[in-house]
Parts: C-alpha cells; sequence; structure tokens
C-alpha cells in the first residue's frame, strides 16, 4: 500500500531535504543553496516528476547527466513510500569495494523492510552488506558477530525494537572498541499528534551520542537521511577514493 | 500666491548662478573635453550594467539545474 501523493511535491521536498545536508556537510554554499530551492517556482521540473511517478520503475534521463528513477521503499508496518535514485555509473572493477556490517533487532518485519532499503542505500557506493543475521544468543553466534565486525570497513546500526533486547548496544560496543566508522540510527517515533510511537524501543544511550547518530521517525525519514549523508559521512572517515 | 511667486523666482536665480559662473572660469576646449569624459564614464557604466545583468542570468538557476545537481551528485560516485 502506497500513500498518493502530488509528483512535484515530493520532487520538491526530496531535493529540498538534499540540498539541506549539501549545505549542512558543508558541501553546497549557502548563496547557491537558496538559488536552488528557490529554483522551485519556475516549475520546470513538474513534467519530470510526472513521468518519475508515471513510468516508475523506469529509468528517466537527464539530459547530459544521468538517469533518474522513481522506487518504492518499505515502511516497517508493510506500507511504501516513494524514493527518488540518481542512478549512479556501473561501478568500476578497478575500485575496492567496501563492506558494512549491519546490526538490528532480529525481527521478521524489520528484517524484510530494513535490509531491502539499505541495499538500495548503499550499493551504489560498492558497499556490500553483511549481516549479523540473529539476535545475539549461541557462544558461536557472538564470535561470528566480532569476526563480522572485525573484518567490516564500517557498520550500520538500527535499535528498532531493541527495549528488552539490547544486544544492538554490544555490537555498538565491539564496533567503537574496535575503532570502526559506524552510523547508529535510533528510532524516535512519528512527530505528529495521533500517530503511536512503536513499543519495544529505548534510546541510544547518552555515552554513545558522540558516534554518527541518525534520530529517525520512519523508516522513509531513515532512508534519506543516510542516502544525503553518505557520501560526506565516506568522505569524513577516508572510505571514498 | 504672490508668496509663491517669489519664492520659484528666488529658486530660478539661484539655480542660474552655477551656471554664469562656469562659464566665466571654463574655455570651450574644457568644456568639450568634460563632455567627452562624462559621456565616457556614462557608456563605462552602461557596459558595467550590462555586465552585472549578464552575471545575473548567467547565474539563475532553474528547477532543471537543481534535478541535474542532484543527479550528477549520484551519477559521479
Amino acid at each position: 500500500m502506497s500513500l498518493s501523493v502530488e509528483p512535484a511535491v515530493f520532487v520538491r521536498e526530496f531535493l529540498t531535504g538534499f540540498f539541506e545536508a549539501q549545505l549542512v556537510n558543508g558541501l553546497l554554499p549557502t548563496d547557491e543553496y537558496y538559488d536552488l530551492i528557490a529554483s522551485f517556482r519556475d516549475g520546470l521540473f513538474t513534467g519530470i516528476a510526472e513521468r518519475l511517478f508515471a513510468t516508475s520503475p523506469n529509468r528517466i534521463p537527464v539530459e547530459g547527466f544521468g538517469d533518474l528513477r522513481l522506487i518504492y521503499l518499505r515502511e516497517f508496518d508493510g506500507g511504501e513510500f516513494p524514493f527518488l535514485q540518481g542512478l549512479a555509473q556501473p561501478f568500476s572493477p578497478q575500485k575496492r569495494k567496501l563492506t558494512c556490517f549491519v546490526g538490528h533487532r532480529f525481527l521478521p518485519s524489520i528484517e524484510r523492510s530494513l535490509r531491502f532499503n539499505l541495499r538500495h542505500l548503499f550499493e551504489p557506493h560498492g558497499i556490500d552488506l553483511c549481516w549479523s543475521g540473529y539476535d545475539l544468543a549461541a557462544k558461536d553466534v557472538f564470535r561470528e558477530i566480532v569476526s563480522g565486525i572485525k573484518s567490516a570497513d564500517l557498520c550500520f546500526f538500527d535499535n528498532l525494537g531493541t527495549l528488552n533486547k539490547p544486544n544492538v548496544y554490544i555490537e555498538v560496543g565491539i564496533a567503537h572498541a574496535l575503532d570502526k566508522p559506524m552510523l547508529v540510527s535510533e528510532y524516535s517515533g512519528p512527530s505528529s499528534k495521533g500517530r503511536r510511537k512503536i513499543g519495544d524501543t529505548g534510546s541510544v544511550p547518552s555515552d554513545l551520542q558522540g558516534l554518527l547518530r541518525i534520530q529517525y521517525r520512519g523508516y522513509q525519514d531513515l532512508c534519506q537521511r543516510i542516502y544525503f549523508g553518505l557520501p560526506a559521512f565516506l568522505d569524513r572517515n577516508g572510505l571514498r577514493e | 500666491m504672490a508668496a509663491k511667486k517669489k519664492t520659484s523666482s528666488t529658486v530660478k536665480t539661484l539655480q542660474a548662478k552655477p551656471k554664469v559662473a562656469a562659464k566665466r572660469t571654463t574655455t570651450k576646449s574644457t568644456q568639450g573635453a568634460k563632455k567627452v569624459a562624462a559621456k565616457r564614464s556614462r557608456s563605462k557604466l552602461m557596459v558595467l550594467e550590462e555586465k552585472t545583468a549578464a552575471e545575473k542570468t548567467a547565474s539563475k538557476k532553474t528547477s532543471l539545474d537543481a534535478l541535474r545537481f542532484f543527479v550528477k551528485t549520484y551519477a559521479n560516485l
């Protein structure tokens, strides 16, 4: 099930979020940021926005620069949301592939949506995902997880649904001790009134707040933040050539 | 009304004074040179104004530029 959205409004809001992330990360001067935000008033992009929705998931070429594609990613409740992809050139085999260790609560609903979404976000950067697979239980699984984090170039941890199953924080601790660059996403619940926060979720302890923490209200919010922030995160940690 | 007329004639006299003074202190040749210089500075100003307008047009972004900026960022990963 997907919510109906006005194509032009969606594209404008999506790109506004992207430009804001570029601005905050120091990759876009303020003057250029406001020029780009103001440019949406001309409405020239409306036709492309409508084509993106009408022909999804077909590629839409943007003359001289590359292709765009509108896809649908997944919320943890089974819903879908639109997502705009700038399509990268095929990843050069000469570039070294990176591995990202992913830790999250092992629940079918989270697994089905989060893993599907993350694949779309990390693949354009040549990053393979390595899943923790199971909640920490057996001794061998623990060893396997330590080994997985050790051999990864970076880590991603999500705390959704971990209130009574805080294993993901142990994994965060292991990655911290091994000095691995990591993204830690913290579910903070929807902001609008009348929508209930998903239970069984704690918050990231204060002593972990120095790490790159992404607070999110839903997977749509999380996916945009990762997508817009990943290039700068990889640069900062020397993970891009 | 009479008072008003008096005031306007006084203003006219005051405005006329510098013109007379200018004629007395400058020769015909210096006047010509001044006119040429003024014309030159006016044309320089016009060129500057045109340049600024051209720069403004060049820096004005369209929403298609915004889309291109986005595509370019992810195309060159």
